[in-house]
């Protein structure tokens, strides 16, 4: 803006005049900019005082001394409580006894109900997130924050979110699974195209949710490409396939029970326990076989911040991750094995290609897969 | 407001006249507690939600969406066909109980109370588990029939519309059976009197527990509501225990009021007038005459609800928070993770609590002179 210009004579300023007017504006500016400064340098100390964001030397100090204030965290997960998650909540305890741990134990569908509605209330309970298939919704729900923690470091950038936004903490493979008294060892299908054999018909079974059905139609698009995998869901779509509208595990209960031959959609590990303990069952890993990771997510106001990064830190820790192991599930943990009896549907320990599946892709996937499950299964 | 009373209350406009206050205090507090949540399910019906879950602008979109998805006409018959199908299941069994237990000589047809009252507190993943197992593709019925009939496939469905209404039938049976029971036992002053209170009654039952499915609040969408209004509500109520206790609340009154409402309509109008007449004044006449009266129904209603709470899942799953897990809800996540043996056992306990609890109950009540059911 030129006040003082040769076009803008009109107003007819005299020298002297647009001077004064010049400092004015430079002591304005000078006011407003070193305001400006003021409240950048409060910013700035603010961000850095998040314990979320904070990487100074006395981090762990700090998370200890806040930890101690706040005497609780409460987390939110979608692990097994009895397995997995009460496990890693009794580690945490022992190593900080200061801070007592407590959970809420839901599916991720009512998770996201839950933050969702605690994120508009504005009013936050849940400390710390962990789940499967959320990391896109959560996200573009402005619920979390980005977070860093040293032991996220070691973890592989594609397993988790460049931004920080979420920390991968366990995979899931999944695939088919069958009864054994049903079919005989040497029978059971092989591959997808075997799954089209018509004397499946009427035998096989998945589950109607999104971490279902969904999710092997999302998976056999990313490996085949749209047109293929078109084709070959519709001859899919011939064999009747029963949907259960419960979680994967129950399928695989209903297989195991004997009222459907196969299953689809297991997440493998669940047969391995369930054949553990005797009962009639296998997993049937598929190639390519389909992977996903859940991840650990921190909520924007969570009400007691420096418990939440302080467990997540253990979360993430090869002492959390080994948590893991022992319930059978697959750490994310690059340094952490799984239990040796799960190697034999882990892809790369069993000579198989790997289809997975980040969470940004489910995410994108997640509409066309459903109206095609509509279209061609829900009848 | 005496419309909302009497709404409430149907076959007691005498109350509504003799106690005009006292009714629409009761219709007030009846339409606070029912209200928020059906306001809460208008609004978002009729709003857009943001990737936040928060509304913005007003919409017709998710009408038109449900009207134009074309499972809809299919869908909504079945869950008619499936709604009046069990009633009907229900209905039927429960009647036939009823006249055993009351206008027969069974042997041991006081076991039909204690079966009923056990059966109402076993929470319904249990039930729904028992008949997998026991008519499921692979259960011993299938596969003795299978035998009998040297076919291959399994003769009984469970995953069908008929199995979910047998299932659903059995599973309702008891609550029909302890509601008619009353209606049966009291109508025996005189034959065509019986014969139409028991017509009443049964209209009434079939009417309750029709209504009490899809077509009033399915108790997710309830749970939905109520998690809205909880943590909108500020202060701490959000995932503690009262805040489930308000949620059952709403949504079991109805019962409640079905139950209470056989009480109260046996009490005769004379007996609080003669005691008016005597000179008592209608607080007093209403605390020594119809209290005391009212007290049996209460305490079994108190009880009836008390087992359909214990049991409900779905209602709840959205509300419980880290201090407030309830027994119903651990056992649909054993359920859901596999764990069928923990469920099994924790199952078991459960049911024998309740029953321990349930006799006490009736034995107490027995003592101290109150008919309870």
């Amino acid at each position: 803006m030129n006040f003082c210009g040769d076009e803008q004579q009109k107003t007819k300023n005299s020298p002297e005049e647009c001077m004064r007017i010049a400092a004015a504006i430079g002591t304005l500016l000078m006011f407003v900019g070193a305001i400006a400064g003021g409240v950048g340098q409060a910013i700035a100390q603010n961000a850095s005082d998040n314990p979320a964001t904070y990487r100074g030397p006395d981090r762990e100090q700090r998370l200890l001394d806040g930890a101690r204030k706040e005497g609780q965290v409460t987390v939110y997960s979608s692990m097994i409580a009895d397995q997995a998650l009460r496990p890693i909540l009794d580690g945490f305890q022992a190593k900080y006894p200061f801070v007592k741990a407590q959970y809420v134990r839901d599916d991720p569908p009512q998770q996201l109900q839950k933050v969702m509605a605690e994120a508009r209330a504005g009013r936050f309970v849940v400390d710390v997130l962990e789940s499967t298939g959320l990391e896109v919704a959560v996200r573009a729900a402005n619920i979390n924050q980005p977070f860093w923690s040293p032991e996220s470091e070691v973890y592989p950038g594609d397993h988790r979110d460049p931004k920080g936004y979420w920390a991968p903490t366990r995979f899931s493979y999944l695939g088919a699974c069958y009864n054994t008294d049903l079919i005989k060892p040497g029978e059971q299908p092989k591959s997808f195209e075997d799954l089209l054999d018509l004397k499946w018909k009427g035998k096989i079974a998945w589950s109607s949710t999104v971490i279902g059905a969904m999710l092997f139609i999302t998976g056999v698009r990313n490996f085949m490409g749209e047109d293929k995998a078109l084709a070959y869901l519709r001859e899919l779509a011939k064999q009747d396939i029963a949907p259960i509208a419960s979680a994967n595990r129950v399928v695989v209960d209903r297989v195991m029970a004997g009222e459907y031959a196969l299953c689809l959609d297991a997440f493998l590990h669940h047969p391995i326990i369930s054949a553990r303990k005797g009962a009639p069952v296998a997993p049937l890993p598929l190639e390519p076989v389909l992977s996903v990771v859940s991840s650990v997510m921190l909520p924007k106001a969570p009400p007691h911040p420096h418990a939440a990064v302080l467990f997540i830190d253990y979360l993430l820790s090869k002492d959390g991750q080994q948590k893991l192991q022992g319930a059978d599930y697959f750490p994310a943990h690059p340094g952490v094995q799984a239990s040796p009896d799960l190697d034999q549907i882990v892809p790369q320990k069993i000579g198989l290609h790997e289809n997975f599946i980040a969470p940004a892709k489910m995410n994108a996937d997640l509409a066309r897969s459903r109206s095609l499950y509509q279209e061609l299964f829900a009848k | 407001m005496t419309a909302l009373s009497g709404a409430v209350f149907p076959h007691s406009p005498a109350l509504v006249r003799r106690y005009p206050l006292r009714m629409v205090i009761l219709g007030v507090l009846a339409g606070a507690a029912i209200l928020p949540p059906f306001l809460f399910l208008a609004y978002a019906s009729l709003h857009q939600l943001d990737a936040s879950g928060g509304f913005g602008a007003s919409t017709f979109s998710h009408f038109a969406a449900i009207f134009a998805e074309r499972t809809f006409g299919p869908t909504l018959v079945n869950s008619l066909s499936y709604a009046l199908g069990s009633a009907l299941l229900a209905l039927v069994i429960g009647a036939a109980q009823a006249w055993l237990a009351e206008r027969t000589d069974a042997p041991l047809r006081q076991l039909l109370y204690i079966a009923s009252i056990i059966s109402l507190g076993v929470p319904y993943v249990l039930y729904i588990v028992a008949w997998l197992l026991l008519l499921g593709k692979a259960g011993p019925v299938n596969a003795l029939l299978q035998q009998l009939f040297g076919s291959a496939v399994p003769h009984l469905n469970l995953n069908s519309l008929g199995g979910m209404i047998f299932v659903e039938g059995m599973l309702w049976s008891p609550l029909a059976f302890l509601l008619l029971a009353p209606v049966f036992r009291n109508s025996d002053a005189a034959f065509e009197e019986a014969a139409t209170v028991c017509g009443a009654g049964l209209v009434a039952t079939f009417r309750r527990i029709t209504m009490g499915m899809p077509l009033v609040f399915p108790a997710i969408v309830l749970g939905l509501a109520f998690l809205e209004i909880f943590v909108h509500a500020g202060g701490a109520i959000y995932g503690t225990l009262l805040s489930l206790i308000i949620a059952s609340v709403v949504a079991y009154m109805p019962y409640g009021l079905r139950y209470a409402q056989i009480g109260v309509i046996q009490i005769h109008p004379e007996l609080e007038e003669a005691a008016t007449l005597s000179g008592a004044r209608q607080t007093r006449a209403f605390v020594r005459i119809v209290l005391p009266l009212l007290v049996p129904a209460l305490v079994s209603c108190w009880l009836f609800v008390f087992l359909l709470a214990v049991r409900a899942v779905s209602l709840l799953l959205l509300l419980v928070g880290p201090e407030s897990q309830v027994v119903a809800v651990a056992l649909f996540d054993f359920w859901n993770n596999g764990q069928i043996g923990e469920l099994a056992a924790l199952g078991a306990v459960w049911t024998a609590i309740m029953t321990v609890f349930s006799v006490t109950f009736l034995l107490l009540a027995g003592r101290y002179q109150m008919p309870v059911i």
